[in-house]
């Protein structure tokens, strides 16, 4: 009897504990309910965005819900430096990297309560279309810092067309993520001529595979943008002719590329596993020196270049532009995915801390601060050589690796040098980042005036369609589809929702042209840093 | 006497074995290179070097895993709510159990019927996240340990084994003076160890598995089991690698976080290890325990 006592004595201790262990939450969300109701009062009343001074002094602790990240933000050095220099305490929540869509509805309608969010623009643009979200304009007028430090283009994203602005936009820096690469050492050894066009290309690949008996080009994309550009054409969804939208399957070039890489394919002139390539096993096969090329990003290349180097320690990778189309064009497009990186916004009923929140955001925006959580402190995480911030390591890595995390928008003015600091902390990586974004800024870049669109056409359809014309253009170069039946695939295409998504387009292109003119005017992130 | 085996039979033998064999070998040989992975150096990873054992022998990743604080963290918790959950649901079942399979409870076929009723029938997803909301209990340990500290499944093969106890055992001790609870604590609990150990392994492996308890009830970080954190660095890892092909947004900053394979591999192991460890201890019980409630008389 005395043992069971024992026993059951442990137990309740033990789940005393736990109760101890998770009260302070617990507390919190009780309070957070308690908050929710008065912002209701408050925004009843009215009078949420009259007052003009904010002092962080008077805010409570800020609860932020942002999507999945890997790490504990609030055990970051940049949430207490953070903290110290615009005193503001901010509670960090994630979502889940799966079902994070579902979750967050979820938290939204159970009313649970965040006074910002920091959502993927997937996760934004589907709250702004529950309306679920605060309009920010008075806001944005009584902290004019975070539209003067930020890039304008980004902003059109974000404003309904009843002129509401639902969220601060992060755009993200112009600049190639991804062009061909190709092996340097090879390339030296045997005389091999960088190419220039098609034919060049062709006649490349030929010496490659005669000369050496390594597979020329990997890859596992239907759409190769090195080739792709040598016949005219843009890795964008929609093209402008006069006026006139119309999907890039429109284009007669899509034909010639889709034969040209069929008869590579039949020719054995690039990897025969090119349909059913993963991402690692292009990873494996430029790493073991099988392969000579493939479509590089240049984060991808120290990895490679190390393991390659314990056999062939000479071995080094460079990059090649996009091949010259007839008319003499190189089509260099900027990556069109890291237009918005995330959105900052506000969930109604959290008016009671938005000016606080938004004077957050400001001040994480100015210069000086900017530069302390993105690069760190100057003699102590960073020193700059030439203008750019290279780390000082291990101090860097240790404190600075998620910095950006916490930015709240990307000052467009500071960001392309804090943000060289992430790639200057590893030799390899800094190097064949300069070498691809260097070679291209001797040409113009194209850019996708659909950078910054936003209709709902392209919510519904983008991902069906596109899946389906990846899956013909893989069927097509592998041979199992011939090219003459280009027409009933376009056709189906059309039915499968094409022609809403094209029209779509269309209606956006028409009431937007202030938009494309800011798009299609970008300029590539570095052309002023470095001096071109 | 030797008994003689037909050539069938011995074919049958010999084809049997080598099935099972090969059987085996698929789900061991994974974990094998998995591990093999994790002390390999990541350039023979990439490369695809590494089968079954480990090229370019290095401890770096485990070190770097076990400094992680998130999966620090994540394991802690994953213990504290492994231990602490598996204790709730054994009493809980244990005291259920107990009662429905003893003759003289009264209504113990609408009681039974009820719980099977639950078995087959639950509110779901949503209105159990609402119900854990309602309660305060997001963002806390007990939102990971009570959703599943009771499964009637269990219960229901413990009562089948308390009921095949001899009931003269319990008859003597209640002549004795043994109230209910000296008997199921004194008596039944002690006959029963194989099925408490498997019912409780059930229990355990089921809270370290848990993952959807984190992805449903829990935002922060502090609170984030291991086998979310787990999974969650497993997928972001491959959509970061397709992404760096096909060019997928925030591209330019998520790829330098990816984390490499072999710390990948690493990862996986030592969230392993713990409830592997807990095998060992309670084979002898399991192969019992396993085929609890088949035989009924």
């Amino acid at each position: 009897m005395r043992k069971m006592k024992r026993l059951m004595a442990m137990l309740l201790a033990g789940m005393l504990m736990m109760a101890g262990c998770s009260g302070e939450s617990g507390e919190s969300s009780l309070s957070s309910a308690g908050e929710t109701q008065s912002s209701q009062v408050s925004q009843a009343s009215g009078s949420s965005a009259e007052s003009t001074e904010v002092n962080p002094a008077d805010a409570p602790t800020l609860k932020w819900l942002s999507y999945y990240a890997s790490f504990d933000p609030n055990s970051e050095y940049a949430a207490g430096l953070l903290e110290e220099l615009t005193g503001y305490k901010v509670e960090y929540h994630l979502l889940p990297s799966e079902n994070a869509e579902q979750r967050l509805s979820l938290e939204i309608s159970s009313g649970n309560h965040y006074d910002v969010m920091k959502l993927t623009y997937t996760q934004y643009a589907m709250l702004a279309g529950q309306g679920a979200l605060l309009p920010l304009n008075s806001y944005l007028d009584e902290n004019p810092g975070i539209q003067a430090n930020t890039d304008p283009k980004g902003w059109y994203t974000v404003t309904q067309q009843s002129g509401d602005i639902l969220g601060v936009p992060e755009v993200g820096l112009v600049q190639l993520f991804n062009a061909l690469g190709f092996r340097k050492d090879l390339f030296d050894q045997y005389g091999w001529e960088l190419p220039n066009t098609v034919d060049e290309f062709y006649q490349l690949l030929v010496d490659i595979k005669t000369e050496t008996g390594k597979i020329p080009l990997t890859g596992n994309q239907a759409i190769q943008p090195t080739v792709f550009s040598g016949f005219g054409l843009d890795t964008y969804a929609f093209e402008i002719n006069d006026g006139k939208v119309q999907s890039y399957l429109r284009n007669p070039g899509v034909r010639e590329y889709l034969t040209f890489m069929n008869k590579l394919y039949n020719e054995g002139l690039i990897d025969p596993d090119w349909p059913v390539n993963k991402g690692e096993n292009v990873d494996q096969k430029m790493s073991t020196g099988d392969a000579v090329m493939t479509n590089m990003s240049w984060s991808s290349t120290p990895n490679w270049t190390r393991a390659l180097q314990e056999t062939v320690p000479e071995a080094s990778f460079e990059s090649i532009l996009p091949l010259t189309d007839s008319n003499g064009v190189k089509h260099i497009n900027p990556n069109s995915g890291t237009a918005i990186g995330s959105v900052m916004c506000i969930p109604k009923g959290a008016e009671e801390n938005a000016p606080y929140v938004m004077d957050m955001i400001e001040k994480r925006l100015e210069k000086d601060v900017y530069w302390q959580f993105n690069a760190g402190t100057e003699g102590v995480h960073y020193n700059l050589e030439d203008g750019v911030p290279v780390p000082i390591q291990p101090k860097y890595a240790e404190d600075m690796t998620n910095g950006n995390y916490f930015q709240t928008s990307v000052n467009y003015f500071e960001h392309p040098i804090t943000w060289m600091s992430r790639v200057a902390k590893d030799e390899l990586l800094y190097d064949a980042w300069y070498d691809m974004n260097l070679k291209s800024l001797d040409y113009d870049y194209i850019y996708d005036p659909f950078f910054f669109s936003n209709f709902e056409e392209y919510e519904k359809y983008n991902a069906s369609l596109s899946q389906k014309a990846n899956d013909y253009f893989m069927q097509v170069i592998a041979g199992t589809e011939s090219i003459d039946s280009y027409d009933s695939f376009l056709e189906s295409w059309e039915q499968a929702g094409g022609l809403e998504y094209e029209a779509g387009a269309q209606e956006w292109y028409d009431s937007n042209p202030e938009i494309i003119e800011l798009a299609l005017a970008s300029e590539p992130a570095y052309k002023s840093v470095f001096g071109k | 006497m030797k008994q003689k085996i037909s050539y069938q039979e011995r074919v049958f033998q010999t084809v049997n074995a080598l099935v099972f064999l090969a059987l085996g070998l698929t789900t061991l040989l994974p974990f094998v290179n998995l591990l093999a992975k994790s002390f390999s150096s990541e350039s023979a990873v990439l490369a695809g070097r590494v089968g079954l054992w480990p090229e370019g022998f290095q401890l770096g990743t485990y070190q770097y895993v076990l400094t992680e604080p998130q999966f620090r963290q994540s394991f802690v918790n994953s213990i504290l709510v492994t231990l602490c959950g598996t204790a709730l649901a054994m009493v809980l079942t244990c005291m259920v159990a107990y009662p429905l399979s003893r003759g003289w409870l009264r209504g113990r076929r609408l009681l039974i019927l009820l719980f099977v009723f639950v078995m087959l029938f639950n509110g779901g997803m949503v209105p159990t996240y609402l119900l854990i909301n309602g309660m305060h209990m997001l963002n806390t340990y007990w939102a990971l340990i009570l959703p599943s500290a009771f499964s009637v499944y269990n219960m229901i093969l413990l009562k089948n084994f308390f009921e095949e106890l001899p009931e003269s055992v319990e008859e003597s001790a209640r002549l004795d003076g043994a109230g209910n609870m000296t008997i199921l604590l004194k008596i039944i609990l002690p006959m029963s160890l194989p099925a408490i150990a498997t019912i409780g392994l059930f229990y355990a492996v089921g809270y370290w598995n848990n993952y959807m308890g984190g992805v449903l009830y829990i935002t922060d970080p502090q609170y984030k089991p291991l086998q979310q954190y787990l999974y969650e660095l497993v997928t972001e890892s491959q959509r970061i690698q397709e992404g760096m092909i096909t060019g997928d947004y925030n591209m330019d900053r998520d790829s330098m976080n990816a984390t490499p394979d072999a710390i990948r591999a690493a990862t996986i192991m030592l969230s392993s290890v713990p409830i592997m460890l807990v095998y060992p201890f309670l084979q002898k019980y399991f192969v019992k325990g396993l085929v609890i409630g088949s035989v009924k008389g």
